[in-house]
């Protein structure tokens, strides 16, 4: 990856803060990242619950809800527009035509009271991006696509179908206006593994067929080799590693996305052999001085607790914010 | 679809037995005030030769003071009711959906001002307010009196409606309308509307019950001019011009309005029993 300027790049997120406000006391959600994704790459990022893995993805749509509050940076979308001082009207069009994404918890994103396929028809309506008639064939076609029955699930409330139906309609319901990136939070989560399974060969299937950049979320490592091809760690709401999908998977340059691997349990592995990352998330409210991961790291010196490493370009195409990355093997 | 909804919502009704007694008084009452003035004639002209005579075959309900018959003048005066307290009805829910809806989503100074306004017509006292304004106005049409009897209703009305929305408008799926990029009016008229719509509807008949107690109430005291044939007046005249309550013999006269004003005021009621099972989605299929 390189680091300059380029205009195949779909997203251009630079130092970017999102801050939650509380009473007296505010949460930095995203802590100055720095990020570039390519046009038509399918990116992942991983981190576990709180890290600010959806604080970022909200900040892609300028979406972030009350009390939090896009504190500095830019994020520049497609090489000249910034999604950040797009207005109302500009804005409302941007999010579902050029970006649409996919919530955790897909099963609440629905209204209860109103048809699946009345929901859909309202997003196209509201973009007037199709006649009625050519809405409804859209809405079928894209619903055969994730493979669901398409009149009876625009006939359904949401209630009638069951969570990997829900999962599957939320997809399709993101890709009604073509947009050029969609945005999947945790989207097997509160899934079985066979619903999982066929989320996920939709998602490959999607990227061949419609080749958009997708963007991918969750603190499953597992879900991200059947369709990621560079993926990004996140722990604290900073950026702690960026690099292909091979390389962290074979090679992880830091500590945490090692401790990670070691503790990801695979089908036909030694469950006794697991090695959980000692100690616990951090305490957002308190973080530790210098490097967030400092007191669950084996790797830690004095500089760790003193200096934040800045995320660093290393060799091999990669970024990583560690000062012992040359250790870790 | 609309043939279908309304089978649904039938079959719905059918289920509730509460709710279809309700709808039973009410269609009976609705279809006396429609077609009962096309099939009996109202004649004014005074029958002394009846006066305050008994129930009968003739006259099932009996005769009035001046010998009209009751169940004719009952027929009559329920169209004026009911399109005075319908009327009444939408707009007091009309006016306070609106204003809680906008109030609850849009917020920020919106919400302030809407919230002000509501507060201030809260401390007017109701039924003191709807009595000046009717006896300033002096009016017989009903759409006025529909909007006299709302003149203060639409506020409780539109603070409930808006603490409503003010839980509703974080919901996830609310969210997610945002990220679609739909615009604030419609994720208030077409998401968070629909979810309310229960609430809305047992307002909406609360809101009639309310205001046939006051329109009732205004003819009753005489501050409206005279319909002829309205329930309330019927009542007036009965309390205050001819005297009937003190009369034994002519009790009837008295309690014909009275009993059709409790049963349309009790089939409301019951039929509110059916609103929540009507509106809600798991019931449809």
């Amino acid at each position: 990856m390189s680091q300059q300027e380029s205009p195949t790049k779909i997203y251009h997120i630079a130092d970017l803060t999102v801050e939650y406000y509380m009473r007296r006391l505010s949460i930095r959600a995203v802590n100055s990242v720095n990020l570039r994704i390519e046009k038509g790459e399918a990116f992942g990022i991983v981190g576990e619950s709180g890290s600010g893995k959806t604080t970022l993805a909200l900040s892609l749509l300028n979406l972030v809800p009350k009390p939090g509050r896009i504190t500095s940076g830019s994020i520049i979308y497609d090489g000249n527009k910034d999604v950040l001082k797009l207005n109302g009207n500009e804005l409302r069009r941007f999010r579902w035509e050029e970006v649409a994404m996919v919530f955790q918890g897909a099963l609440n994103s629905f209204n209860p009271v109103v048809r699946i396929g009345d929901q859909m028809l309202e997003t196209i309506d509201e973009h007037k991006s199709l006649d009625r008639q050519e809405g409804l064939k859209k809405i079928s076609t894209l619903l055969e696509m994730v493979r669901l029955d398409p009149e009876r699930t625009m006939r359904s409330f949401p209630h009638e179908l069951s969570g990997g139906m829900k999962q599957r309609t939320m997809i399709a319901m993101s890709l009604l206006l073509d947009p050029k990136v969609l945005i999947l939070d945790e989207p097997t989560t509160a899934l079985d593994v066979i619903s999982q399974k066929h989320i996920l060969n939709i998602l490959a299937d999607l990227r061949k067929q419609i080749g958009a950049t997708i963007i991918l979320l969750s603190h499953d490592l597992a879900i991200f080799t059947e369709v990621v091809e560079r993926i990004a760690v996140m722990y604290a709401g900073k950026l702690v590693e960026v690099a292909s999908m091979d390389d962290l998977f074979l090679r992880p340059k830091h500590p945490y996305t090692l401790g990670l691997m070691q503790a990801t349990p695979s089908v036909l592995g030694d469950v006794s052999k697991l090695k959980p990352i000692p100690g616990s998330p951090p305490d957002m409210f308190s973080l530790p001085k210098g490097c967030p991961f400092n007191p669950r790291c084996p790797f830690t010196i004095d500089t760790c607790r003193k200096v934040n490493p800045p995320l660093e370009e290393i060799p091999g195409n990669r970024l990583v914010a560690c000062h012992r990355w040359r250790d870790v093997t | 679809m609309g043939y279908r909804e309304a089978k649904e919502t039938l079959s719905i009704l059918v289920e509730n037995k509460r709710a279809l007694l309700g709808s039973l008084i009410l269609l009976a009452i609705v279809l006396m005030a429609l077609i009962g003035p096309l099939a009996i004639p109202l004649n004014l002209d005074p029958r002394f030769d009846r006066v305050y005579a008994p129930p009968s075959w003739e006259h099932p309900l009996g005769c009035d003071y001046i010998g009209l018959d009751i169940l004719t003048e009952i027929i009559w005066g329920a169209r004026d009711v009911l399109t005075i307290v319908v009327l009444a009805g939408t707009i007091t829910v009309v006016i306070g959906a609106i204003v809680g809806l906008v109030a609850g989503y849009f917020g920020g100074i919106t919400d302030l001002l809407l919230s002000s306004l509501i507060d201030i017509v809260l401390t007017i006292p109701g039924l003191p307010l709807v009595i000046v304004l009717a006896g300033l106005t002096q009016t017989r049409d009903p759409l006025s009196i529909g909007l006299i009897l709302s003149a203060n209703s639409w506020a409780y009305m539109g603070r409930s409606i808006r603490s409503q929305v003010l839980s509703m408008k974080e919901r996830d799926f609310i969210e997610a309308s945002r990220a679609m990029g739909i615009s604030k009016l419609n994720i208030v008229f077409r998401d968070i509307l629909p979810i309310l719509m229960p609430y809305v509807g047992i307002n909406f008949l609360f809101a009639i019950v309310q205001a046939l107690y006051a329109s009732v109430a205004l003819f009753f005291i005489g501050v409206l001019p005279f319909s002829t044939v309205h329930w309330g007046t019927m009542l007036n005249i009965a309390m205050q011009v001819s005297g009937a309550i003190f009369v034994p013999y002519a009790r009837h006269y008295v309690i014909a309005p009275i009993i059709f004003i409790v049963l349309l005021q009790v089939g409301l009621i019951l039929f509110s029993y059916g609103i929540e099972d009507i509106f809600n989605p798991r019931l449809k299929t």
